[in-house]
């Protein structure tokens, strides 16, 4: 516990930006299970903090928690100090709502709605009312299917539904659906796992275009995804995290032997 | 609320504080909705189990009146034949006679006498025949014995028939009332508790009419509706939905059956007559046809929610298995199905209920009748517990009325055991994915 | 595999439910048989009840079918499947009697054995009447005299008939026209106080129709309340509605003497004393008609008619009098007692001790259905061999190396079991339907012509009753030599196609088991054999829903060309008038009818609009908040709960609508200053709605459910409320299941019945107005095919008409709703 907050201490980079979340002595537990255990983690702003670590190791669940997600499972208790901008999310007066607006999530599998595309970007904006009428709503529909690079793909086609696009389309979907939201935040757990090095590769661009205005946190199993994409990496392993920080630094020269292990195959 | 800074994207859009207190003053109506449907929905179910419950549990007990009774041989046998087989006919209404005689001796006007016999109950001479029957030795002695009340009685002592009345508005009169006080004052007369009405047949004595008769034919046509419906309508739903080319025909095959759950019950009966009994002469008021009628009513339903139970299955599930090399059969019967599990319970089980609570079609097929006898199988003659519930209401005896109610108390137990092993067996299947 | 096995086991069940329902058909009936009239139901179920206690026959099965029906039944023909007896509140009618005599059943006997006194009630708590029938019939006519010509009824108050009477609302409830009660009200009462005005007694000799229209038809404008044959509702409607009164049989009144007080009429009240003696106007006479011909047969029939027409039964103080019965004076009691008697006298003389069925001559044997189990037990038994059979072939095939094997065992298993039990099965089932027809061809050319040309009734009451002589229902020597001849054929041809099936069966068993077993081989892909014939199974099953289709169109086809014939197709469904307001008896002409279906299909939709307008809002949002917000403990307890609702026998409904809801809305509607009527549409359509309430919700919280938790967690990841996610969402995703699920909802209320009877009543308004009464087309079905008339009247022929109308006009829905549902769905799949 004590290396690792030296670790974050001492592995800032010099041109660090200000932190954007921070976890504090997170515990999460399901039912008798303990998923996560003292996790203190800052997550800093327009960087991509990418997550690494065996399966099971808490990841997800760690993800889950920063968006609150985690209330919609039944028996999961969460404890610990969670901070957007320095105010605790768990507070009990605040609005989850609000929260998740500002921090968007991206899933593992591709989960458009039975909805056209068009009504899939729109939903977000709509149920905010970000559009004052349907010319924003237009406008702010074809700005994040642009940002999301799916617009050439998608411009003929908006009224077809969300699930006849390819996984990767599908996958883009959902980013230009949680970006047309103007999220802070993006949460991304594990996007490119169901899709092709083609469609993995255009994402991995997206996002390292958008983290010039979003802070980005991604899921990955993928040692090569988050060397390329992320700034800073954590390293998880049973419900700890074991080694935080720059993320070439820790890809070249682990701190932890069970980091070094974990990414050299050695296991995980 | 916490003060949180509003974002970027956020300042200067109307998503405000008024915004977002709308968004969850919506979400709260909502929920209280959801909450009312709730309510109404069960509170309706309560009021409607608990006026129930308070006219019919009177039904479980019986008011009994104790009589010292001579078992007189010159009575049972006259002709000292020793012969059980006559005493089977022997006047054992006269024992009741004589020992009322002998408990109230000023009592001799004929018109008195029948008054003073019209407490106890009509059926009484079968109870000490019976008696006698089982146990010959009773013959020559005198025994105190209790015996059923009439009905009108037994509603007086209930208190569902009022005293403070005209004695011309009363079935019963002064006379009867001081015998019955003066039974009550020597403790002669109690309330115990009216096993009869569990373990006999329909009588149109109210005190003898019992409900077994109705349990046993229920439970024969339920079962063979089940039996019926539940396989053919799995059978059809899985074909239409996983194997059936999506064509003319199949569109047909929908439409009709969507149409077939709107045909009035009675004209199920309509068909069932036609079919079963004057085709294929099968015997009338038999649970086997009523089953069959009612699996007709049933399939429907049971089709319905089975086919948008299956079709709620995601494809990934269907998917997965055809790629280990699952027939598209093994895919059904060991993935889809399970999966689709609870919605087919669910399906089956409204379908059964309703099944349970018909009565309009089994008139047509003569289980609307008066049937006194237990059914020893499916092809004999039987009635349900709806037509029983439907019977008793139309009678004219008073009592009849909390027997009407005590019926469907019944009913719902039935109901409840049905719906109970359907719970279990939902839990058993039920996941979300 | 355990479903594989299940389903096969199913397979094998459904047969054997079939075959016991085959075997059953045959067997021959130890109890009397008794249907018809509602009003004699309860007196002759009292006879009923005390002869299976006190004799040693069965007790007798006594079906409430109404008059014409019962009537329809007892005349359909002789033998075991026909009733012995059959209870009339009205005479039986000349072309009933032909009818009858059509079929076989020339030789009834009448039994008139008693009055049934109807009364004009209120509660106790209002003050009593003393009506004139004149009084009755100005309140109750539809047409009643003023200034020297007929008008509509314009009396809305007893005051306005005169001044003598109270001053309230003119309210009556009483029977419908299909009812032998309203029938003998209207001959009695109606006709008695029309008859008092010279103008319209004049008519009565010059013009008798018109002079029945008038006397007979009662008011259609909700002053006269028709209400079900249940008179305990009657009863208790009064007691909660101090201003109406009602009109039903004495025995109620007798019942309820606490609560109610009759009607003087005349000056003359409805004792058990005025009755009897006739000094009180409004009675009937009660009949039961018994077949001579299964005197001595069905055992005991004599011996009940004989208790029945005991003094101790019938007689002045006998059991039925006591229970409101009003005996016949003396000398009639004696003359029926008589003919009761010669009934008895008509049994065969061959005829053994009572209760003994008659024995069948030697030599003359049915085949009994045991017989039919036995060859489907055999079946079943050899495919079970061949399962194990064919399963230990196949391993010893490859020695027990199951990899090597194309299928897993249990399919070689199967394959042999199919091969061994489903060509016999298919034997067995073509012989079930095949063999009665080919042994009647023969019969029928094996009898004299002559035989054939003289039959009353045709050929096939010949073959019934042929059927009835071989199962020993008829004594041959009773009917013909030439008959019992054929008998003895029909039985030997019987057995010798059983032995026939028998041979066939067992043959195709063991060579199909043999064959099976021969074909076996690790090469062999029984898998996708077995699985061929259980897909067309599956298809066959499929099937079966359109055979009921077809089966319900021709069960309603034939009597429905038969009303159209008595009733024009366009006043049918266009007319905008139903009273079916026709004469029920022979001697009755004229009096009016309409048969407009538009006021009943548009009670029909006011009714289920109601309904569902409760049903859908409070099922669906139920069904949201068990799926979408309760704990998953309450979702486990409330949903069975809710199911409960469906399945409460909806004569308890129908008694909740109309004794509690009804003067609920009626009370507060009178605070708000609304009329409503006692029977309201609204009243009805709420409990309706509520009952539906389960197949709504649960059906809605299971597709609900079944929508994928990734959707869920899309939408709140975006910030979206539980309520934003369920409407916009969820509910869309699950439209189709729901949609479904309030189809289902929308067809029981159209099917419904007893609640319509009970708290809507059965007048056909044709109304907007939830306040006032409708009825629905299933109601009058129902009450068309139980009422008193004959069964061929276009009355009861109306039932069958409206229910094919109604069957295309939900078939129709359908198509519509279909093309709605896939539209919408082909945009969001």
């Amino acid at each position: 516990m004590e290396a690792q907050t030296a670790l974050i201490g001492h592995n800032r980079p010099a041109d660090a930006t200000p932190v954007k979340m921070a976890t504090r002595d997170l515990d999460v537990s399901y039912g008798a299970i303990q998923a996560l255990a003292g996790v203190e983690l800052d997550i800093r702003e327009n960087e991509v903090t990418a997550l690494i670590g065996p399966s099971g190791c808490g990841k997800t669940t760690f993800l889950r928690c920063l968006n609150r997600m985690n209330d919609t499972i039944e028996g999961c208790v969460v404890s610990g100090l969670v901070t957007l901008d320095g105010h605790d999310i768990y507070d009990r007066s605040l609005d989850v709502v609000q929260l998740r607006a500002r921090i968007g999530m991206v899933f593992q599998k591709p989960n458009p709605f039975p909805k056209s595309i068009y009504d899939n970007a729109a939903y977000g904006p709509r149920i905010h009312g970000l559009a004052a009428n349907r010319d924003e709503l237009d406008e702010i529909v074809v700005t994040s299917l642009e940002k999301a690079g799916l617009w050439k793909e998608v411009r003929d086609r908006m009224g077809e539904p969300g699930t006849s696009l390819s996984g990767g389309q599908q996958q883009r979907l959902c980013i230009a659906r949680a970006i047309a939201v103007s999220p802070e935040v993006i949460l991304m757990d594990e996007p490119c796992s169901a899709l092709d090095p083609i469609a993995t590769a255009r994402i991995e661009e997206l996002i390292d275009e958008l983290r010039e205005n979003y802070t980005i946190v991604i899921v990955t199993h993928n040692m090569q995804q988050a060397a390329r994409v992320s700034q800073r990496t954590a390293f998880f392993h049973l419900g700890q995290v074991v080694e935080m920080g720059d993320t070439v630094e820790l890809f070249t020269n682990p701190q932890d032997e069970r980091t070094q292990g974990y990414i050299t195959g050695r296991f995980g | 609320m916490t003060e949180f800074a509003e974002s970027r994207g956020h300042v200067g859009t109307n998503d405000g504080a008024a915004r977002r207190a709308r968004r969850h003053a919506a979400e709260r109506r909502f929920r209280l909705y959801g909450i009312l449907a709730i309510v109404v929905a069960v509170s309706f179910l309560v009021l409607l189990l608990g006026s129930i419950a308070v006219q019919g549990y009177t039904a479980f007990t019986a008011t009994q009146i104790r009589l010292d009774v001579t078992f007189e041989p010159e009575v049972i046998d006259p002709e000292g034949t020793g012969d059980p087989e006559l005493w089977a006919g022997a006047d054992y209404g006269a024992l009741i006679r004589h020992s009322l005689g002998a408990r109230f001796p000023g009592v001799r006007e004929p018109e008195e006498v029948r008054a003073l016999m019209a407490l106890i109950s009509s059926g009484a001479r079968f109870d000490l025949r019976d008696m006698v029957l089982d146990d010959p030795g009773l013959i020559g002695t005198t025994r105190s014995v209790w015996l059923p009340a009439a009905a009108d009685i037994d509603m007086l002592v209930k208190g569902i028939t009022p005293r403070d009345v005209p004695e011309d508005a009363r079935r019963v009169k002064d006379n009867q009332i001081a015998w019955l006080d003066a039974l009550v004052a020597e403790g002669a007369v109690k309330r115990a508790l009216h096993l009869r009405f569990f373990t006999a047949g329909d009588s149109r004595t109210p005190e003898r009419a019992g409900i077994w008769g109705a349990i046993v034919g229920s439970f024969y046509t339920m079962m063979v509706t089940l039996a019926l419906a539940f396989p053919i309508g799995v059978l059809t739903a899985v074909y239409l939905e996983e194997f059936a080319p999506k064509n003319r025909w199949t569109d047909l095959v929908e439409i009709n059956i969507n149409n077939l759950a709107a045909v009035p019950s009675i004209v199920f009966g309509l068909l069932g007559l036609a079919v079963f009994l004057n085709v294929y002469h099968l015997p009338r008021s038999a649970p086997v046809v009523g089953g069959m009628t009612l699996a007709l009513m049933t399939l429907p339903t049971i089709i319905i929610a089975t086919r948008s139970a299956l079709a709620a299955v995601p494809p990934s599930l269907r998917e997965a298995a055809l790629a280990i090399g699952a027939s598209p059969l093994q895919v059904v019967m060991h993935h889809t199905l399970p999966a689709a599990m609870p919605g087919v319970l669910t399906g089956t089980i409204i379908g059964m209920a309703r099944a349970l609570g018909e009565t309009a079609p089994l008139l047509m097929i003569g289980m609307v009748a008066f049937i006194a006898d237990i059914p020893g199988g499916p092809s004999d003659p039987a009635t349900v517990l709806p037509v029983q519930v439907f019977l008793w209401a139309g009678s004219p005896e008073r009592a009849f009325a909390e027997k009407t109610a005590a019926a469907t108390l019944v009913l719902l137990v039935f109901l409840i055991a049905m719906n109970g092993l359907a719970v279990y067996l939902r839990k058993k299947f039920e996941k979300r994915w | 595999m355990v479903i594989d096995k299940g389903a096969l086991l199913i397979g094998k069940f459904l047969a054997i439910v079939a075959v016991v329902a085959f075997a059953a058909a045959a067997e021959a009936r130890e109890e009397i048989r008794i249907a018809g009239s509602s009003t004699v139901f309860p007196f002759a179920t009292m006879v009923a009840d005390e002869f299976g206690q006190t004799t040693g026959f069965k007790t007798p099965v006594v079906e409430s079918t109404g008059t014409g029906g019962g009537i329809k039944l007892f005349c359909a023909g002789v033998g075991a499947a026909y009733p012995d007896i059959v209870n009339a509140s009205r005479r039986i009618k000349e072309s009933e009697r032909a009818a009858c005599a059509e079929n076989g059943v020339a030789a009834i006997t009448e039994i008139k054995f008693g009055f049934d006194g109807i009364v004009i009630a209120n509660a106790r708590s209002a003050p009593r009447f003393d009506l004139t029938l004149r009084q009755l019939f100005l309140a109750l006519a539809k047409r009643v005299p003023r200034d020297g010509e007929l008008v509509a009824n314009p009396y809305r108050r007893w005051r306005e008939i005169d001044p003598a009477l109270p001053d309230t609302k003119i309210e009556v409830m009483g029977p419908p026209p299909t009812s032998g009660t309203r029938d003998a009200f209207v001959e009695r009462a109606m006709e008695g106080g029309c008859g008092t005005f010279p103008e319209i007694a004049a008519l009565k000799h010059a013009d008798k129709p018109a002079y029945q229209a008038v006397c007979h038809t009662i008011r259609e404008d909700g002053a006269y309340i028709e209400t079900g044959e249940n008179d305990n509702l009657v009863v208790q409607k009064l007691g909660a509605n101090p201003n109406a009164l009602g009109i039903f049989g004495f025995s109620f009144l007798n019942e309820n003497a606490d609560r109610l007080q009759g009607s003087l009429i005349g000056g003359v009240e409805p004792s058990f004393e005025n009755i009897a003696a006739g000094i009180y106007p409004i009675s009937r006479s009660l009949y039961f008609y018994v077949k001579n011909a299964h005197v001595g047969i069905i055992p005991g029939i004599a011996d009940y008619v004989r208790a029945f027409t005991d003094e101790r039964t019938w007689g002045p103080s006998g059991y039925l009098a006591n229970r409101g019965l009003i005996p016949l004076p003396e000398d009639e009691r004696r003359a029926a007692r008589a003919a009761a008697l010669r009934l008895a006298a008509l049994q065969p003389a061959a005829m053994g001790a009572r209760g003994e069925p008659p024995v069948p001559a030697p030599g003359v044997r049915a085949i009994s259905g045991s017989s039919l189990l036995l060859v489907a037990a055999v079946l079943v038994i050899l495919s079970a061999i061949g399962y194990a059979m064919g399963r230990r072939r196949a391993l010893a095939a490859v020695a027990g190396a199951v990899g090597k094997l194309h299928s897993l065992p249990g399919h070689y298993g199967y394959y042999v079991a199919i091969w061994c039990g489903l060509p016999g099965f298919a034997a067995f089932v073509l012989w079930l339907v095949l063999e009665p027809r080919i042994i009647e061809a023969l019969v029928l050319a094996g009898l004299p012509e002559a035989i054939i040309d003289q039959s009353v009734g045709g050929v096939d009451v010949l073959l019934d009753n042929i059927k009835s002589i071989a199962r020993g229902e008829i004594p041959g020597r009773a009917v013909s030599p030439a008959l019992e001849a054929a008998a003895e054929r029909y039985n030997r041809l019987d057995r010798i196609g059983f032995a026939g099936l028998a041979a066939t069966v067992l043959a195709l068993a063991t060579g199909g088991l043999a064959y099976g077993q021969r074909a076996i081989g690790p090469a062999l892909r029984a898998r996708n054999r077995v699985e061929a014939v259980l897909r067309s199974a599956l298809a066959a099953s499929s099937v079966l829903s359109i055979l009921i289709t077809v089966g319900i169109v021709l069960s309603l086809l034939f009597e429905t060309i038969r009303f159209f014939d008595l009733v024009s197709l366009t006043e049918f469904l266009f007319g905008l008038d139903w009273s079916p307001q026709t004469a029920i008896r022979a001697d009755q002409v004229g009096s009016s009818g309409a048969f407009g279906a538009v006021p009943l299909f548009a009670g029909t939709l006011l009714i289920t609009l109601i309904a569902m307008s409760v049903a859908v809002p409070v099922g669906l949002f139920s069904a949201i908040y068990m799926s979408e917000y309760a704990a998953p403990g309450l979702r486990a307890a409330l949903k069975p709960a809710l199911e409960i609702l469906a399945g409460i026998p909806t004569v308890v409904f129908g008694l909740f609508a109309a004794l509690t809801v009804a003067p609920i809305f009626r009370d507060a509607g009178q605070i708000l200053g609304l009329d409503v009527a006692s029977e309201s549409a609204l009243a009805a359509g709420v409990v309706m709605g509520l009952m539906i309430i389960p197949f709504v919700s649960s059906l809605s919280d299971d597709v609900i459910n079944a929508v994928p938790q990734s959707l869920r967690d899309g939408s709140y990841a975006l910030g979206a409320t539980k309520s934003e996610t369920i409407r916009r969402i969820i509910l869309p995703a699950a439209l189709p299941g729901i949609v479904g699920a309030v189809l289902l909802a929308i067809s029981r209320a159209i099917g419904e019945t007893m609640i319509v009877v009970m708290a809507a009543g059965l007048a056909a308004n044709l109304t907007a107005n939830p306040l006032e009464a409708v009825t629905t087309v299933t109601v009058q079905i129902v009450t068309l095919l139980v009422g008193d008339q004959e069964f061929t009247s276009a009355k009861t022929l109306a039932a069958f008409a409206l229910g094919l109308v109604l069957f295309l006009m939900t078939l129709m829905l359908n198509v519509v709703a279909l093309g709605v549902v896939r539209k919408y769905r082909e945009r969001y799949d």
